[in-house]
């Protein structure tokens, strides 16, 4: 019989070392969520938002059609912005890969199911990041036009703040949770026999 | 479980929503302040080459300093991981307990985190030091946290302050 003392050790030496080998994959890992998110983002927005995801090392730059200033300023500059590193964003992994390995008997069908969920999440967190990129620049008609077609603009639609600040909290605290509680409660919901046993015995 | 779900997401949510609209700037700020005059007057007690300026800790030799900003302050790990043990369905004494012993744990470990970090800055790459900063410790507080909620969900079950048909 397993004692807690021994799966928590066990899980710390499995997160480790999945973790590892995570650091070694993310530079393949973010260009491919890149390629997911982007196709996502022109999906969600107007496809002439443009917004397509370049990666700069491990950064993250999000290109989009939309302008900062009127046509007829002649100062018009498409919106280039930052979105930044969000290799954080799939810490899950190990963790969930860690804790879920070191119980004993666990099954690879319910492993791959949790790291599909989690994965899900984590393209999501990604999706909804960029989306409050462009989201920002829509409050309060801090954006008014776009270029649809060249030499064609349009004028865009504005969002309140309070939205934006309402999403800003929910996507923050879906990222502490996706990389930080979902993978615990994860690995203890496909196995709460092992998890009850270890809880319930000293 | 499911109601434990809910309460957990919907009350670190509203803790969140305060600190990203500014509600709690000020208690930040002085959080991190007060964590870098901690941390110095511990480094201070062997490395008398150390100076404090507000939340700026310099090392005299090395000239290496470091800025405790309000991100650096583990508030919010500390909230999420407050809300973990204060919504454990037990008695309320248990998880005031359990919340204020995760609240200290989490502010000392950060505090080694500091002081470590510091050190570390002086000697070794921005791209290590960005790595083990944004990475690393918060794998280790993370493993920290998760670590102790399960020793502590023991010690409830044992002592049965907790059931398990309550948390299944």
């Amino acid at each position: 019989m397993m004692t807690l003392n021994n799966y928590l050790l066990k899980s710390t030496l499995w997160t480790v070392c999945f973790f590892v080998l995570w650091w070694n994959v993310t530079p393949i890992l973010m260009p491919f969520a890149a390629s997911i998110v982007s196709p996502m983002l022109n999906h969600s927005f107007n496809s002439h938002y443009g917004a397509q995801i370049e990666m700069d090392g491990s950064e993250w730059i999000l290109a989009t059609t939309l302008y900062l200033n009127r046509p007829q300023d002649g100062r018009l500059k498409a919106w280039y912005a930052k979105i930044g590193n969000l290799t954080q964003y799939t810490m899950g992994l190990p963790l969930l890969l860690g804790f879920f390995v070191a119980v004993k008997g666990f099954r690879y069908k319910h492993l791959l199911i949790a790291t599909f969920i989690l994965s899900g999440g984590i393209i999501f967190m990604m999706w909804t990041k960029a989306s409050l990129f462009i989201w920002y620049l829509l409050v309060d008609n801090s954006v008014e036009y776009i270029e649809t077609y060249p030499g064609y603009y349009q004028q865009v639609k504005s969002y309140p703040a309070e939205v934006y600040d309402f999403f800003v909290i929910i996507h923050a605290t879906l990222v502490y949770i996706f990389i930080f509680f979902l993978p615990i409660l994860l690995a203890y919901w496909f196995n709460r026999d092992f998890y009850h046993r270890l809880l319930t015995k000293k | 479980m499911i109601k434990f779900i809910l309460l957990y997401f919907t009350i670190t949510f509203f803790g969140l929503g305060l600190s990203i609209l500014g509600v709690t700037n000020g208690l930040e700020q002085q959080l991190s302040l007060s964590l870098a005059q901690l941390s110095g007057a511990i480094i201070h007690l062997f490395d008398n080459y150390i100076t404090l300026n507000q939340a700026v800790l310099r090392h005299g030799t090395s000239g290496f300093a470091l800025e405790i900003t309000t991100a650096c302050n583990a508030l919010n790990l500390s909230w999420f991981s407050i809300v973990a043990f204060g919504v454990i369905p037990t008695h309320w004494k248990m998880r005031v307990l359990g919340a204020f012993a995760i609240l200290f744990i989490v502010q000392t470990a950060n505090i080694a985190r500091i002081i470590t970090l510091f050190y570390l800055g002086e000697m070794i790459s921005t791209e290590t030091f960005t790595f083990i900063h944004e990475q690393l410790f918060v794998l280790v507080f993370h493993l920290l946290v998760i670590i102790l909620f399960f020793i502590w969900l023991q010690w409830l079950f044992l002592h049965k302050m907790l059931h398990y048909d309550d948390v299944k």
